[in-house]
């Protein structure tokens, strides 16, 4: 005999009402379309609305999915995690996909790695950011989940009404990693406020409705009642909020992260050193020290800056349009461990000017320790990049900074150019070379095969056609600074090539990517380029600005990065032939020759801005700052504060009229009506169309029985109650909230103080006051 | 003139006396008592739908005895006549005249007993009593005295061979209800002997004229407007309800407000409050609602359908803006 198994139970419904299901819907587009407002600072690009506008429907589509198909909560988590990995790449990493839909292996492994840092690199990079590269992933993740996770809540969570509070904490965090201009949040911060209060509100009437149980009375004059209760409310916070905005200084910056967030060093913020060049060898500033370095031996290179890009118009550090490591600087934050640790030197540098966010240093680095007060500070901002034996202080280095350096050297001596073969230490691409570059270089290598026979030839022709002018004195031949791809041409179309340092590693180092070498060029000081100019140095350990040269290093297969030096001596220019130069009127290049008269550009010092931000008042700057911070404080309580206090005050408000009503009658029902306000706050859930007795019975309270049967009497009775009934009654409804307040914790006190329920009145209220709207 | 607080609370008094002395041989079952005493002073007639068994009896004899009334009960069969109930004439040899016989129906309680069972024929004669209040014979009119209340019985079990009651007949009774059987607990104090054995030794609480002025100062309850309107819109609900064919007539609205003011009264009240209709709207108004076919054989019942009406209409409530 088999047993007879139990009826099951019937399963609950797997989604709400469809009322309830579009208000659930609706509000949470309506947040998240706020939130993905909030976020527009941040992208202001058409693929943001793109993405916002597919993945936020597609989130509350997935918490809906999954509750009706009854899918547990890891379940939807899957399904969110397919739907970041399926329409990540598509919609936040759009430059890695095939046909803009299909995402390319890279484009995934770009996507799993945004989402561990974008958010870090969105707050260290400058806005808006667009689509650059993948940081359209922190928003796109946001959102996504945001929106699934708000309407999962909705439909799964005992207390659903907590769903509003994932757009509301998610708010203020998009906020954080948006700019710190004021601007947008007072609009989206209301915009968001009204729609979670209406979202309330609506959600309140619906599980009253709920309770019911098919309630014919929902009409829709509850909703109206319920937006203008949740509109006052806003308007309130909104108008005290508007008039504390009017009254008190605007602050120029909001604090977010990336105002506590130190931004990463990025060295094509920096004007290239090589474009500034020309300026250390101004009359007025040539003989100046630039920098001293104590303890260096013969031949000791010391390396400014490490130029590798060409975009054709400046060498730079780095590259914005192609992957290049020369351009990421990392932290120093101890010693660095070296291979050839026992060759270990230090030499003791001085700057004499600041060389802006470049640190110079010789060879290796191994350690610096920074002297002076601020040293510890100074050492904390030195980043070193690996690729380029370069270093920064970020910030910039200030003028006098001294600091000790210990590094080491290669010492495998000088190699043989002829016999070097091209290595393969990567570089950036070179966007472009000079139209002539290639006959020159066709003419210069004729007859010869091998990389190092054809560079070797390159220096030397250099060295051979080259004449040394910086143009910048009288007697000195015309020499126009900069080596654009125009400039270079024109050096190159010249029988006599006349120019400096900055042309003529320019060149050089293009010379060299085209014949295969890997290059760079280094700007920096060493002896043997020293340009006395006729006046011998005073301190051997000084270099002069003057004495700033730059020279090209290549990256071979053996030797690794051997430096090759491309100046050629100062001589006298021949005469030119008959043919004059004709006048150049083509644009000039991006970096022009600062005026005699103006000191070396140095971008890298911090503005002057103190004076501006000096208080315009007499008033401490402390004192000051701690009014500001105790008055925005204040502000924000009184902010917050002003939807409780107008509660309060519109309950009491209430209470009072409704005691002072003008006859006996009407004061007793209103009696009756505070008592059951009093309750409802208080947390009791009472029929809204129930009769006086049958609210009085939900209410669980005897007192309540009577005072039903006395306001029953005052209305449904022939004759008039007398002023002692009402009296009775009121005396009554205060004993009723005596009792409740004398039972009750201070929270519960305060929640039913605090309480918004009474103030939304019940259906049946409404409805006769339609009525009578009707019948008049 | 309307009904004085007073008066109410007289009227009060003496149904709690008569509810309790019925009480003693029904058991438990204090709600039946006062919708059987409202549909006596509201001069009405009840219809219980019982099984064997429920104390219907016991309910009729009770009710009598304590008002000092008679009681008849009458057995309905298919072959029971008219005459069987309302009386007969018969012609007397001595005198040389006809003489009228009454029927079991001139009694102050009447128990017709599965009143199904009887020929419609029968069963109209027994309905025009109750609506008229006399009885015609030969073309003479012979009046039952007030108060004067039939208790008719269905079984809702055995219905084969019975005629079932027309809705236009069903309409007659004020109130439909059953008594239905007792709670356990009262079950065991009946079993005990608490409930007295015969409700013929019942001792009468008050007189027959007694009731009658109750009869009359029942007429006299205040019904306030919004009363009525909520008493209209109930009914108007029950024919716009989806699952109804027929809904509930004027008569029926009508003899809701009529129960509404006795029970009131009964309550000490002399005023009608909307917990009185909504107490009264199932038994007053349920068996006079003839409900779609396809939603009775889906199991809907006009109880429920009541039941709905008065959850979804709301009662009048405040009247002011405070």
């Amino acid at each position: 005999m088999s047993a007879t198994r139990p009826p099951r139970a019937p399963r609950a419904r797997a989604l709400p009402r469809p009322a309830v299901l579009t208000s659930i819907l609706i509000f949470s587009l309506a947040a998240w379309a706020v939130i993905a407002v909030a976020w527009w600072p941040v992208y202001r690009d058409d693929a943001f609305v793109i993405m916002a506008a597919v993945v936020i429907p597609v989130g509350c589509a997935l918490a809906v999915t999954a509750s009706a198909l009854r899918w547990p909560a890891w379940g939807l988590m899957l399904a969110v995690t397919a739907a970041i990995a399926v329409l990540g790449v598509p919609l936040a990493v759009p430059d890695r996909t095939v046909y803009g839909v299909l995402p390319e292996p890279d484009g995934l492994t770009e996507l799993a790695a945004a989402i561990a840092f974008g958010w870090r690199r969105l707050v260290t990079i400058d806005l808006p950011v667009g689509d650059y590269q993948s940081l359209l992933v922190p928003a796109f993740v946001t959102l996504l989940v945001g929106a699934s996770a708000t309407v999962a809540i909705a439909l799964r969570a005992r207390r659903r009404a907590l769903a509003v509070a994932i757009p509301a904490i998610s708010y203020p965090l998009v906020l954080a990693l948006g700019p710190d201009e004021v601007r947008w949040p007072i609009s989206t911060t209301l915009g968001l406020l009204l729609v979670l209060l209406l979202w309330l509100a609506v959600w309140r009437r619906h599980e009253r409705a709920d309770a019911l149980a098919g309630s014919a009375d929902r009409g829709r004059g509850g909703a109206v009642r319920q937006f203008v209760a949740a509109a006052t409310i806003v308007l309130v916070a909104g108008g005290t909020g508007a008039g504390l905005i009017a009254v008190l200084p605007p602050p120029d910056d909001r604090i977010v992260v990336r105002s506590v967030v130190e931004q990463p060093f990025n060295p094509l913020d920096a004007p290239s050193p090589l474009g500034a060049y020309r300026a250390s060898f101004i009359p007025a500033v040539a003989d100046e020290t630039a920098i001293v370095v104590e303890g260096r031996a013969e031949g000791d290179r010391v390396r400014v800056a490490v130029l590798d890009s060409y975009d054709g118009v400046v060498f730079a550090v780095g590259s914005d349009s192609v992957d290049s490591a020369s351009g990421r600087f990392a932290r120093v934050p101890a010693r660095r461990d070296v291979a050839q640790e026992e060759q270990r030197r230090r030499v003791d540098i001085t700057l004499a000017r600041s060389f802006g966010p470049w640190l110079p240093t010789i060879g290796e680095l191994v350690d610096i320790r920074v002297a002076g007060d601020d040293g510890a500070s100074v050492r904390d901002r030195v980043a070193h990049n690996d690729v380029t034996d370069s270093a920064v202080v970020v910030g910039g280095a200030e003028e006098g900074l001294t600091y000790a350096l210990d590094f080491v050297t290669d010492t495998t001596g000088g190699a043989e150019l002829s016999v070097l073969t091209p290595g393969a230490q990567p570089v950036p691409a070179i966007v472009a070379v000079p139209e002539t570059l290639g006959d020159w270089l066709a003419d210069t290598t004729a007859g010869l095969d091998a990389p190092g026979e054809r560079l070797e030839a390159v220096i030397d022709r250099l060295a051979a056609d080259g004449y040394l002018s910086h143009g910048v004195d009288d007697d000195e031949p015309p020499s126009r600074p900069g080596h654009s791809l125009e400039r270079l041409d024109a050096l190159l179309g010249e029988p006599a090539l006349v120019g400096d340092a900055e042309q003529f590693a320019a060149v050089a180092a293009l010379a060299a990517r085209e014949l295969g070498f890997p290059s760079r060029i280094v700007l920096g000081f060493v002896d043997s380029q020293r340009d006395d100019g006729g006046v011998p140095p005073s301190d051997p350990d000084a270099f002069r600005e003057r004495d700033l040269t730059a020279w090209v290093e290549v990256g071979t297969a053996r030797a690794g990065w051997v430096p090759i030096d491309v100046v050629p001596p100062r001589r006298d220019v021949p005469p030119p032939e008959s043919n004059e130069t004709t006048p150049v009127t083509r644009p000039q290049p991006a970096v022009q020759p600062p005026l005699e008269d103006v000191p070396p550009p140095d971008e890298q010092a911090p503005p002057d801005i103190e004076l501006d931000e000096q208080p315009p008042s007499g008033l401490d700057p402390l004192l000051l700052l701690v009014l500001q911070i105790v008055g925005g404080m204040l502000a924000l309580v009184a902010l917050l504060a002003a939807p409780i206090l107008v509660i309060v005050a519109r309950k009491a408000a209430r209470r009072r009229r409704r005691r002072r009503a003008r006859d006996p009658a009407t004061r007793i029902l209103a009696g009756w009506m505070q008592a059951t306000d009093d309750a409802v706050d208080q947390g009791i859930e009472l029929p809204p169309t129930g009769t006086r007795r049958e609210r009085a019975l939900a209410s669980g309270r005897a007192p309540m029985l009577v005072l039903a049967r006395v306001a029953d009497r005052a209305v449904y009775a022939p004759d008039e109650p007398s002023a002692d009934d009402a009296g009775r009654v009121w005396a009554a409804v205060d004993g009723a909230r005596d009792a409740f307040r004398a039972g009750a914790t201070r929270s519960e006190r305060l929640r039913a103080a605090v309480s918004t329920r009474s103030l939304r009145r019940y259906p049946d209220r409404v409805r006769r006051r339609r009525r009578r709207k009707a019948q008049s | 003139m309307t009904m004085t607080p007073e008066q109410a609370r007289w009227f009060a008094d003496i149904a709690d006396r008569i509810v309790a002395n019925v009480e003693t041989v029904l058991l438990g079952k204090a709600y039946v008592v006062r919708l059987g005493l409202t549909a006596m002073l509201s001069e009405g007639h009840l219809l219980l739908e019982d099984v064997p068994g429920t104390g219907k009896t016991s309910l009729a004899r009770a009710l009598a005895e304590s008002v000092r009334g008679t009681t008849q009960r009458v057995q309905f069969t298919p072959d029971l006549l008219p005459g069987d109930i309302t009386g007969i004439t018969v012609y007397d040899q001595r005198s040389g005249e006809f003489t009228f016989h009454p029927g079991p129906v001139f009694a102050t309680i009447v128990l017709a007993d599965e009143i199904n069972r009887a020929s419609p024929k029968t069963q109209s004669a027994l309905l025009e009593v109750m609506e008229e209040g006399y009885v015609t014979v030969d073309g003479i009119r012979h009046p039952v005295e007030a108060p004067f209340l039939v208790i008719a019985t269905q079984n809702p079990i055995e219905q084969a061979g019975t005629y079932r009651l027309p809705e236009a007949q069903l309409d007659r009774f004020l109130i439909r209800t059953a008594i239905g059987y007792p709670d356990h607990g009262s079950t065991v104090r009946i079993l005990s002997g608490a409930a007295s054995p015969r409700a013929a030794v019942l001792d009468a609480v008050v007189e027959l004229e007694t009731v009658r002025d109750m009869i009359d100062a029942a007429r006299s309850v205040h019904v306030d407007p919004v009363i009525s309107d909520y008493v209209a819109r109930l009914v108007e609900a029950t024919r716009e309800h989806a699952d109804v064919r027929l809904g509930a007539s004027v008569r029926g609205a009508l003899a809701l407000v009529r129960c509404a003011k006795t029970f009131a009264a009964l309550d000490g009240r002399h005023y009608v409050v909307p917990d009185d209709v909504k107490a009264l709207a199932e038994p007053v108004l349920a068996h006079r609602l003839v409900l779609d076919p396809e939603a009775e054989f889906d199991g809907v019942t006009p109880s429920a359908v009541i039941a709905q009406v008065v959850l979804e209409t709301a009662p009048p409530s405040d009247r002011v803006a405070v």
